[in-house]
């Protein structure tokens, strides 16, 4: 049986669809309702929804084999796992943004506010600039608004909401996508079938791709 | 006279019992240590550690630390030998934090460590033992030895023409197995296509070794060296085919390339998620040290083990 954790949300059933097109299809998932793990004994599969920022740990400790995670988390948290594919959704950016108005002041420490501290904290180390790190756990575009913080560190995907708060991006830290993930122990014992899987869905993005370009 | 006694044994100590029946019968004699050591000697060796943090304190003027590592110990308290090979196994406990939100643990390695003169034939024998530990230790369940021949890799990358930072670069994404990087990445290198699918293959791993060396034997002549070659065959013929049944190539072992020369190696139970047995060549350690001999070897992690064995309990009377 293959585990299979997947971000609730629309990402996660977006990933589910592109599963279900390799032939790891679950029709319970698509029922509703509140149940949380689904699971189809003819092709082999359990799935379940976890919290985005979940999905990495499960995968870690082997409560599932494989799963799919933003690089953002892979990025902020380094689990201990293999990254195999890159999914080519959920995309987005890792940005530092500011007030309009801003200026970096170099004679002092710059205050970022961000949930992704060690992202922010490596950006600015390989700059060489000293920063003072203010954790926040969301709403993170208030910070320089009301002088808690000079910069932010954040996700950007369209940038609706930094408009709205009249901040703009600084600067673009590293591209964000969803990533397909295994457990090494796991890898080491179902690697055909999780490499089957790994291609089939490289095949489907590389179709996609080239379709999109067609039509461009 | 002794009275009989009722023992209760866990499927850890059963383990434990097997793996260290498992090397003095190999030959390997015990090696005891005491729990602490100069701090000095991490310090100079820590990018050899896989700890980030050491227990230290002070005993009277000196800097001392719980050990986080007993290879180190080893290799520092043995005679340098390049003439002979020093076979030595242990069953001692460790002290570290891997990671820093999990505090620091005790942890019970038991392991082995080849020193001196090391060929071909002593290379096998310890994977040989590694894969036996892990179906003595395993106690039954589904076992996998990962094994990476490091220096094919580095010999390719190397015929490639990178820098020594690119190389690094590059082994890094095949350890993570992040194929659609390395792809990325070779083109940036202007490494040819044909290379780069080679690269990416290596790191999505082989079926067995046996298949390993069909595809390297295949290679255009000279790009592989015949060292490397020749030490895959022997590992191949000391397996066998009971123990080629368990074990795989798989480049994504390499782990810390800076510890591990020539081969290093990981060993899976189905059901533990993480690697119950890493080891490997350490030659570059060696050097690190003073010593002129070669060193291989492997440490299994009781800790990691012991949650496959809950509940395997035997009664002794």
């Amino acid at each position: 049986m293959l585990n299979i954790a997947l971000p609730k949300g629309r990402l996660g059933e977006k990933c589910y669809d592109m599963f279900e097109r390799a032939g790891l299809g679950c029709p319970s998932i698509r029922d509703g309702g509140r149940k949380l793990i689904f699971e189809n004994e003819e092709s082999g599969v359990r799935y379940f929804w976890a919290k985005p920022s979940d999905v990495a740990i499960y995968v870690e400790r082997g409560a599932a084999d494989i799963g799919v995670v933003g690089k953002d988390i892979l990025s902020e948290y380094s689990p201990d796992v293999y990254e195999l594919l890159d999914l080519g959704i959920g995309k987005c950016r890792m940005c530092v943004a500011a007030k309009k108005d801003f200026e970096d002041d170099t004679d002092r420490s710059l205050r970022v506010a961000t949930k992704f501290t060690n992202c922010a904290r490596e950006f600015y180390a390989g700059r060489g600039r000293d920063i003072d790190i203010i954790h926040l756990n969301g709403s993170i575009e208030i910070a320089p608004i009301i002088g808690l913080s000079d910069v932010i560190v954040d996700i950007v995907e369209t940038g609706t909401t930094l408009r709205e708060n009249d901040l703009e991006v600084i600067e673009e830290i590293f591209p964000i996508s969803a990533r397909l993930i295994a457990n090494k122990a796991s890898y080491a014992f179902m690697s055909p079938q999780i490499r089957a899987l790994a291609d089939s869905l490289a095949a489907e993005i590389k179709a996609d791709g080239e379709k999109q370009e067609a039509a461009e | 006279m002794l009275s009989p006694v009722n023992v209760r044994l866990s499927g850890e100590e059963i383990a434990g019992l097997q793996l260290r029946a498992l090397y003095s019968g190999a030959g390997y004699t015990q090696y005891r240590m005491s729990k602490f050591e100069e701090y000095d000697l991490y310090a100079r060796n820590k990018d050899f550690l896989l700890a980030s943090q050491i227990i230290t304190f002070s005993d009277g003027g000196r800097l001392m630390a719980l050990k986080p590592d007993v290879t180190l110990s080893i290799v520092k308290n043995t005679e340098d030998s390049p003439q002979q090979t020093q076979k030595l196994f242990y069953d001692e406990q460790v002290y570290r934090a891997s990671d820093p939100a999990e505090g620091f643990k005790e942890i019970r390695q038991i392991g082995l460590e080849c020193l001196g003169a090391i060929d071909n034939d002593c290379v096998a024998e310890v994977v040989v033992l590694a894969a036996r530990s892990l179906i003595e230790a395993g106690a039954g369940q589904r076992a996998m030895l990962s094994i990476s021949p490091i220096s094919v890799l580095s010999g390719l990358l190397e015929k490639a023409g990178l820098s020594a930072d690119d190389r690094d670069l590059l082994t890094g994404l095949i350890s993570d197995k992040k194929i659609h990087e390395i792809r990325s990445l070779c083109a940036g290198f202007g490494i040819d296509a044909a290379s780069a699918e080679a690269l990416c293959t290596f790191a999505w791993g082989f079926g067995s070794a046996g298949e390993m060396l069909g595809l390297l034997e295949s290679l255009p002549e000279g790009l592989i060296g015949a060292g490397e070659l020749q030490q895959l065959k022997t590992i191949c013929a000391a397996l066998g085919p009971e123990l080629s049944k368990i074990v795989r190539v798989d480049f994504s072992s390499a782990g810390g390339s800076r510890y591990y020369s020539g081969i290093s190696f990981k060993g899976y139970i189905d059901g533990v998620p993480q690697a119950v047995l890493s080891g490997g060549q350490y030659d570059g350690l060696m050097r690190s040290m003073g010593r002129s001999g070669g060193a291989i070897g492997f440490a299994v992690y009781m800790d990691l083990l012991g949650l496959r064995l809950r509940g395997r309990e035997v009664r002794i009377c």
